[in-house]
């Protein structure tokens, strides 16, 4: 367990679909602010039930989430959407709109939460720098390459600086050479002070980069080790 | 504000991006309030015409035999104090003799000569009392019966139920076809909205994930009906205007024998209550066609 001040902390968590299934069960962890975290496992392994369980998407059904001092088991539905500011989420499928350009779909997650135009024109450029899409602003999803569209959606789950950074298997559709841009990128948005948890299938990349890892299996911790490798 | 503009511009690109939907959706509600507008015309046309025909539908009130004028006058006072009288007007033996041989001989004189002067109807001396609501007239003919010095009272109770009867009929009909076709007009629009959220459900999705507020997502699909509400009751209203006068002219144009009957009212006035009216049920039927659909689609994913 790390020393660090935790940003997230899940106490005693399960969650059981109504179907009968149990996604997650008795979930002890967790995760110091500023940490990179890789979370691993195979299919059914739970991995998509945690991600959603932070996003607030799936509700625990025993057990306590703390996440940047909000008791996430507690949120009220019409407290979610805030909650969700301190998340940024990056998916496998990038998730752009293909009917706006790079600008837009960044200025969009600006927008929600109310920030003025020559302020969101400042942020979007800016971010768009970080990410490497400096002027591809005017660009739509389908002229840029799978790289260059993760990099879009890291922008955009970026621009509103939030704490954590969520990302569900951010290199499952890019080539090996994209991949390792796209971990770097992370491991970049890492070091300018946010929390970022990956979930992956990726062995190469987990076992070279040395991070914490935690394993899941039907549904349980099956290890949780700083600057682990990928157990099958 | 911004928000505000947001929702206002992705609405149009709503309505634009599934223009079949929203075009149903506008023609039904056209479709819908051209004939509630056709049907408040009818009605409003037809109480005007009620309102005309009741002023000229009256109770004939005849006295007991021998009865002085004084009293026949003490009579007519208590008539008077009815609340739903609105005139009355004696008519006397001399005058009822002339009327009725105008009415049935014209201007033969033949045969009232063989009267030798005597007037037959010398004991149907009457008043003719006339109504504010001609609904009344049972009651009031009822009371007036009970007046000491009354002989008979005549009413024109049948034509005044019958009246009264067809514009009630006429008016639950316009209202049972409007509902049904409001309830239509309220599903197509819930439809339209239900296909642009399924349409948007990944943009919907992005937006829930970044942060937006509830009131951020739904607010394009309410301005969506809204727009589609307000162009559906435009569309109608100006086809009404145009073709209002038009209609006027054509029917007294056909039927100028019934010209004595039929009195309409005027442009101006039916469009004082029809452009509030419809407006306010597009916009209305508009908002609540998307509400519904907003609440059951958007409620499963937010």
């Amino acid at each position: 367990m790390n020393t660090k001040e935790a940003l997230i902390t899940l106490q005693d968590v399960s969650v059981t679909y109504p179907t009968g299934t149990h996604a997650l069960q008795q979930i002890n962890l967790q995760v110091g602010k500023g940490e990179f975290v890789f979370v691993v496992g195979s299919s059914g392994s739970g991995k998509s039930t945690f991600i959603k369980t932070l996003l607030g998407e799936v509700k625990a059904t025993h057990g306590k989430i703390f996440v940047a001092q909000k008791q996430l088991d507690r949120i009220k539905r019409k407290e979610l959407p805030y909650y969700r500011r301190i998340l940024g989420v990056v998916f496998q499928e990038f998730r752009l709109l293909k009917d706006r350009n790079v600008y837009e779909n960044v200025a969009l997650a600006q927008r929600v939460v109310g920030v003025s135009k020559q302020k969101i024109e400042k942020n979007v450029m800016n971010i768009l720098e970080l990410v490497g899409l400096s002027g591809k602003e005017k660009m739509r999803p389908k002229e840029l390459s799978g790289g260059e569209q993760q990099r879009v959606a890291i922008a955009r789950a970026m621009v509103n600086r939030p704490a954590i950074l969520l990302a569900d298997e951010p290199t499952g559709n890019l080539d090996p050479q994209n991949s390792w841009e796209i971990m770097k990128l992370l491991e970049e948005v890492n070091r300018l002070g946010t929390t970022v948890i990956v979930v992956t299938h990726n062995h190469e990349i987990v076992n070279k980069m040395k991070k914490r890892v935690i394993a899941l299996h039907s549904g349980r911790i099956t290890s949780d080790e700083m600057q682990g490798g990928y157990i099958q | 504000m911004r928000t505000f503009v947001y929702g206002i511009k992705q609405g149009v690109k709503n309505i634009v991006q599934n223009r079949l939907f929203s075009l149903a959706a506008i023609g039904t509600i056209a479709t819908c309030l051209f004939l509630l507008g056709i049907f408040y015309a009818l009605v409003s046309n037809f109480q005007n015409m009620v309102y005309h025909a009741e002023s000229s539908v009256g109770i004939t009130v005849f006295f007991e035999e021998g009865i002085s004028q004084k009293q026949i006058d003490a009579i007519g006072d208590k008539i008077k104090a009815y609340k739903d009288v609105d005139k009355i007007k004696f008519i006397s033996a001399k005058e009822a003799w002339e009327k009725f041989q105008k009415e049935m001989y014209g201007d033969d004189k033949s045969v009232a000569d063989t009267f030798n002067g005597v007037n037959p109807l010398e004991n149907s001396a009457s008043y003719e009392v006339y109504l504010t609501e001609v609904k009344e007239q049972n009651k009031i003919a009822q009371e007036i019966e009970g007046i000491d010095g009354v002989r008979k009272v005549n009413g024109s109770r049948s034509v005044a139920k019958g009246l009264n009867s067809f514009n009630l009929l006429v008016a639950y009909v316009s209202a049972t076809i409007i509902i049904l076709l409001l309830l239509i007009s309220v599903f197509l629009i819930s439809t339209a909205v239900a296909s642009g959220i399924r349409v948007r459900r990944d943009e919907i999705s992005i937006l829930q994930y970044i942060g937006a507020t509830d009131a951020f997502i739904k607010m394009p699909f309410w301005f969506e009906g809204i727009l589609i509400g307000f162009c559906g009751a435009i569309v109608p209203l100006v086809l009404l205007s145009v073709l209002y006068d038009k209609m006027i002219a054509f029917v007294l144009e056909h039927f100028s024998a019934l010209s004595e009957w039929l009195t309409f009212v005027s442009t101006g006035k039916v469009f004082r209550t029809l452009i509030p009216m419809s407006l306010a049920v597009g916009v209305g039927i508009g908002l609540v066609g998307s509400a519904l659909s907003v609440r059951k689609h958007l409620r499963r994913s937010l």
